[in-house]
């Protein structure tokens, strides 16, 4: 009679298993360390220092993640622009990305701020995009990050971290 | 137990496939934007700027219809690998970084190619391994949005009240602001904010379930998110739902 051999389990389930575990790891521990708090939202903000760093934390899952308010401002004709105010689910540059802000931009050569302003218990990010056509290549829409001291409209409604 | 590997792959590439192009429309317009109006950003290499590789990236999934006509390991090998690029890149992408369709696609793509890689297995751990990683696959996207919103902001409702029941148009939240108060609609969205945080603590916690408790009550859960949501959240949802369903149904009790 043949004895049946134990069975073990198999490399690629360990893979798996090991990056879920990895994963689960980090999200436990950015909800209890500022750092790791502030790494993510600054994915959501766009303003991570590194790519590489950046896509890495994109596999992240953060849906509905942190309190994110965006203030929208310019993007207009109007010489005393409105300052929009709203709270976004999670990435706050995302306002003016992901629509045809760009195209409306390059075609009546309009500028626009975005304020952005996460928090989450005591951790708090601010950033501010401009978005801009490009005065040197043709149709390209430029969004950079800039000081907010440096803003082209009025400060008044500016985000602040308590 | 015993497993019908096609019918779990096909059954998830499928709910997967319909998550990715549920929102095509949506997509459509701002490709247009995109490619009438280049972007460009200092965080993002140039490739990662151009509309057009987020075309091909997006458009890529096509291609895994085919494979699934008499599917054998290899046709799944390379199917699941599609998957798992494109969603990589997509989810890196300046026009696709904000959707989490491309992280609940990636996180579930990751399971399939584990399943391709597995899938002339026949001993009787296998439904066991595969079920465990589906549940924890589930767990850990759930467990990402449970721990980023236990702060008081959440739990008072407070964000979600500006982002559902002031902001949506979506005809549950025009119905619900046009008959209660603006106190009865703080209320609902108090409770709907902690009902959001219990449903994705369960999915967290119920990780210790059996299968098939586990898949009945993440179904529910889901299910009752996208509902209450806006339907565009079935695309973040569909290939989770997918992966559930497919175990449920591929795998035969002996």
């Amino acid at each position: 009679m043949t004895e049946k051999k134990p069975y073990h389990r198999g490399r690629s389930f360990w893979i798996v298993s090991g990056l879920q575990a990895l994963m689960t790891l980090f999200i436990v521990a950015m909800g209890l360390a500022p750092p790791l708090q502030r790494a993510v939202m600054n994915t959501m903000h766009l303003t991570t220092e590194h790519y590489a760093a950046w896509v890495l934390l994109q596999t992240v899952p953060k849906m509905y993640n942190f309190d994110n308010e965006a203030w929208r401002v310019g993007f207009t004709r109007d010489e005393e622009p409105p300052v929009l105010h709203y709270r976004v689910n999670h990435y706050t540059p995302r306002e003016v990305t992901f629509n045809l802000t760009p195209s409306r931009v390059a075609r009546h050569d309009l500028t626009g701020e975005i304020w952005a302003r996460s928090t989450y218990r005591n951790t708090c990010v601010t950033s501010a995009h401009r978005m801009a056509v490009d005065p040197e290549i043709d149709g390209l829409v430029v969004l950079e990050l800039f000081e907010l001291s440096e803003t082209l409209f009025p400060e008044e409604a500016q985000p602040r971290c308590p | 137990m015993s497993v019908n590997f096609p019918k779990i792959f096909i059954t998830t590439a499928c709910f997967w496939l319909l998550g990715w192009f549920w929102k095509v429309h949506v997509f459509a317009v701002h490709f247009w934007g995109g490619l009438s109006a280049p972007l460009s950003h200092g965080l993002f290499p140039q490739l990662m700027l151009d509309s057009r590789v987020a075309i091909f990236f997006y458009a890529l999934p096509l291609l895994i219809i085919p494979l699934l006509i008499r599917l054998t390991r290899k046709k799944a090998l390379l199917a699941a690998a599609i998957m798992c690029v494109s969603s990589l890149i997509c989810l890196s992408h300046i026009h696709f970084f904000n959707d989490a369709t491309f992280t609940t696609s990636f996180w579930v793509s990751i399971w399939l190619l584990w399943m391709a890689f597995n899938s002339e297995r026949d001993d009787r751990e296998f439904p066991q391994e595969a079920r465990w990683l589906a549940k924890a696959m589930i767990a850990v996207i759930f467990l990402g949005g449970f721990i980023g919103k236990l702060t008081p902001t959440y739990w008072s409702g407070e964000v979600l009240h500006d982002i559902y029941f002031q902001q949506k148009d979506y005809f549950i939240y025009s119905w619900l602001r046009d008959s209660f108060s603006e106190e009865g609609v703080r209320r609902l969205a108090t409770g709907f904010s902690r009902m959001a945080i219990i449903g994705e603590g369960l999915l967290v916690l119920g990780v210790a379930l059996r299968y098939r408790l586990y898949a009945l009550l993440a179904l529910a859960v889901i299910m009752g998110m996208v509902f209450i949501s806006t339907p565009y959240l079935f695309s973040v949802m569909s290939s989770l739902l997918g992966m559930l369903l497919a175990m449920m149904i591929g795998v035969e009790e002996k």
